[in-house]
């Protein structure tokens, strides 16, 4: 089934109505003022909404860089940039892919290790020296009572059900049925996980329903150095895609590239990407030529003949063997050519071809593209598995079912540590490390409530 | 195979292959393996296959955003560590019980107000969330493009950073809630609570202390006039 998106995708779900179905299966979306209002749906591009509403065209010049939403410029900030790339923030993001909870109790620690006893010595406003002292102790040993507790019990037990998740094949029918599997990753063959003899195979000799390597990531999908118009590349890069070219024709266009011989210069298709712009939004797609689909090269090129370009892959034709619709030989514009280099990109954007899936959440459903998981078979012109609804609400529910095996035993044992807090930390600081805070007169009342100030009885958020 | 160190910084410089178990942070060798073996056994193996807590996984995930629930954890064991706390509070014999409730509510106004603060901020940064996450990603994506290595290297630093993706988001989240349940809450939040809370007391006390004055200043007025009235009568 095709759906031809030059109309507004967004308003798929509240507009059903709207659609009307032709005898090819094919859906087509009518336009109406109901579709306008419903723009404000943005969809998630990273995640490959579909943003276009309105008619498409061709780009056939450099994109103009839109303008950077705040959000933007907070993340090209060079501190930012330099702080993501980090080793203590990879680590972290590592250790939260595994154990939210020791990240959680980690970051504590160290702001009540040094963070929090800082700010109480610097700044003690009306307590005493040494009711700062014993706050800022108390906060450095709930922190570290707060770290020890998860480290020693949360997260052995934590790690014993990621184990089981990341090494399926060792407790298939073990601690997880073959039926869960399935569950958890509706895209695998699970014909593929036994040997002949019923013997579980390894996890890395599975494959997935179309026969690619088995990947349980869907968030990770694959992705393009950010495609830019042949007229912005640089000659070293033209060098590498036109073979042979006289870099001197550069200056005559993209339609006047020449070989050092002096014939057209050839690039290969799967080298070729076409940007396709949304006319009333403004937002650019790139598609690469050689999978793009039927109804995006239709908008890309109107007087083309769809026959003419053959399938999908290495089935397609190159746009020289293309024919117009009335059987001329077809023209194609080098202008439309974008180039997707690392060398020339620095933001990568998901690799989609035109082909979309609904996602439906709560009563709202939203039109994206399908992205590829990383699971190619060549790395070229094999895309990868593509991620249907399937697989996408599986992963949803992947990621809620993980997060609650890994913050179970965090909120079970909340209250057991903190009444173990209340109960143990102050005699400790006063028998072990002769710390006391100062005695304040029982019967007045602003004093008993300094009592809490001065973490004798500590706010609920001192504990871990 | 495991490449460590895939996403570091300086990685064309230091790509180093070594041959390490990815399962475990600080619980490795043989030790660990018998603790995650055995809490796989009596925890993991019930949750991992539990047939309802699916069900429910896949009803509800499809209802609202699941990078949402870290957050959600995070204020549910905060709620039940402060109601420990005003459990504790109105338990201590050492606070009389209008001090003690008024302690009590402070430490619950002490999760309350901060809760919400959490959430309105962890809103206000979700774009700047997801861009970071998009940066990380393209950052990385971009080292181990330019990194020579083999299909397979390859695939095992992908499948790194695809996990690693997963928890920008969430990290960032925990982060945001801790700091503010850490640090803003006792101080900032706690002491101005307990400014308010004495101010309230202070009120009351004051205003208990007017009644009685004036009940005493009534007394007074009543004593001449139940004399006089009594010397009338005789």
């Amino acid at each position: 089934m095709k759906i031809h998106t030059t109309q507004n995708l967004n308003s798929l779900a509240q507009n059903r109505s709207i659609m009307s179905t032709n005898k090819s299966g094919e859906i087509r979306l009518n336009y109406s003022e109901q579709m306008r209002k419903m723009r404000n749906s943005v969809p998630d591009t990273y995640e490959s909404g579909v943003s276009f509403r309105g008619k498409k065209e061709i780009v056939t010049k450099a994109v103009e860089a839109g303008k950077k939403t705040f959000a933007e410029k907070v993340a090209n900030n060079k501190v930012v940039k330099k702080s993501i790339n980090s080793g203590l923030f990879n680590k972290a993001t590592e250790i939260t892919s595994k154990q939210e909870v020791m990240v959680q109790s980690g970051s504590a620690l160290g702001i009540c290790l040094i963070l929090r006893p800082g700010t109480l010595l610097l700044f003690p406003g009306d307590k005493n020296k040494k009711d700062c002292k014993y706050a800022a102790v108390h906060s450095m040993s709930s922190g570290i009572w707060g770290f020890v507790v998860p480290f020693t019990l949360i997260k052995p037990t934590v790690t014993g059900y990621n184990k089981i998740i990341k090494d399926m094949h060792k407790y298939v029918n073990k601690y997880i049925s073959e039926s869960m599997i399935k569950r958890r990753n509706p895209h695998l063959d699970m014909s593929s996980i036994k040997n002949a003899d019923g013997t579980i195979k390894d996890m890395k000799e599975w494959v997935d329903r179309e026969g690619r390597v088995f990947v349980t990531d869907f968030k990770n999908v694959r992705k393009i150095a950010q495609p830019k118009h042949i007229s912005e590349v640089s000659e070293d890069t033209m060098k590498k895609y036109f073979n042979d070219l006289d870099t001197s024709s550069i200056k005559n266009g993209a339609n006047n590239l020449v070989t050092k011989d002096g014939k057209k210069a050839h690039i290969d298709l799967k080298d070729i990407y076409i940007a396709l712009k949304d006319k009333e939004s403004g937002k650019v797609k790139y598609y690469p030529l050689e999978h793009a689909e039927e109804n995006i090269l239709k908008d890309a090129f109107p007087d083309l003949d769809l026959n003419s370009v053959g399938g999908k892959g290495l089935d397609r034709l190159h746009p020289d063997k293309w024919l117009t619709k009335d059987g001329k030989a077809f023209n194609f514009d080098n202008n439309s050519i974008f180039i997707s280099d690392m060398a020339e990109a620095e933001d990568m954007i998901p690799l989609i071809t035109g082909r979309v899936r609904e996602e439906v959440k709560g009563k709202k459903v939203k039109i994206k593209d399908v992205c590829y998981q990383n699971n190619s078979k060549d790395g070229v012109h094999d895309l990868g598995t593509a991620i249907e609804r399937d697989m996408v609400e599986a992963g949803w529910a992947n990621t809620l079912q993980d997060k609650i095996g890994s913050w179970l035993p965090e909120v079970i044992t909340a209250y057991p540590r903190a009444a173990a807090t209340i109960a143990i930390l102050p005699f400790l600081l006063k028998h072990v490390f002769h710390i006391e805070k100062t005695k304040k007169p029982k019967q007045e009342v602003p004093a008993a409530a300094k009592e809490i100030k001065m973490d004798s009885v500590p706010s609920g958020k001192e504990v871990a | 195979m495991n490449i460590q160190g895939v996403n570091m910084p300086g990685i064309n410089s230091r790509t180093t292959l070594q041959n390490r178990t990815d399962n475990n942070i600080n619980f490795e060798g043989k030790f660990g393996d018998k603790i995650s073996d055995f809490t796989a056994k009596i925890y993991g193996k019930y949750l991992a296959n539990s047939d309802r807590l699916r069900t429910f996984a896949e009803k509800a995930s499809k209802k609202s955003e699941v990078e949402n629930v870290t957050n959600h954890f995070q204020v549910a064991g905060s709620a039940i560590t402060s109601s420990a706390y005003m459990v504790s509070t109105m338990k201590n014999k050492d606070f009389d019980k209008d001090n003690a409730r008024t302690l009590a509510i402070n430490q619950g106004l002490g999760f309350l107000v901060p809760t919400a603060g959490a959430y309105i901020t962890d809103h206000y940064i979700a774009d700047i969330k997801k861009q970071i996450e998009y940066k990380y990603d393209a950052m990385h994506e971009h080292k181990i493009a330019q990194m020579k290595l083999t299909p397979e290297q390859k695939k095992v630093a992908m499948e790194k950073l695809g996990k690693n993706l997963k928890a920008v988001r969430a990290l960032m989240s925990i982060l945001t809630f801790t700091f503010i349940y850490r640090y803003v809450t006792p101080v900032g939040i706690t002491p101005l609570a307990n400014r308010i809370g004495n101010w309230w007391n202070a009120r009351i006390h004051a205003k208990e202390a007017a009644a009685q004055q004036a009940e005493m200043a009534k007394e007074i007025e009543m004593k001449p006039q139940i004399g006089n009235n009594v010397r009338t009568a005789a």
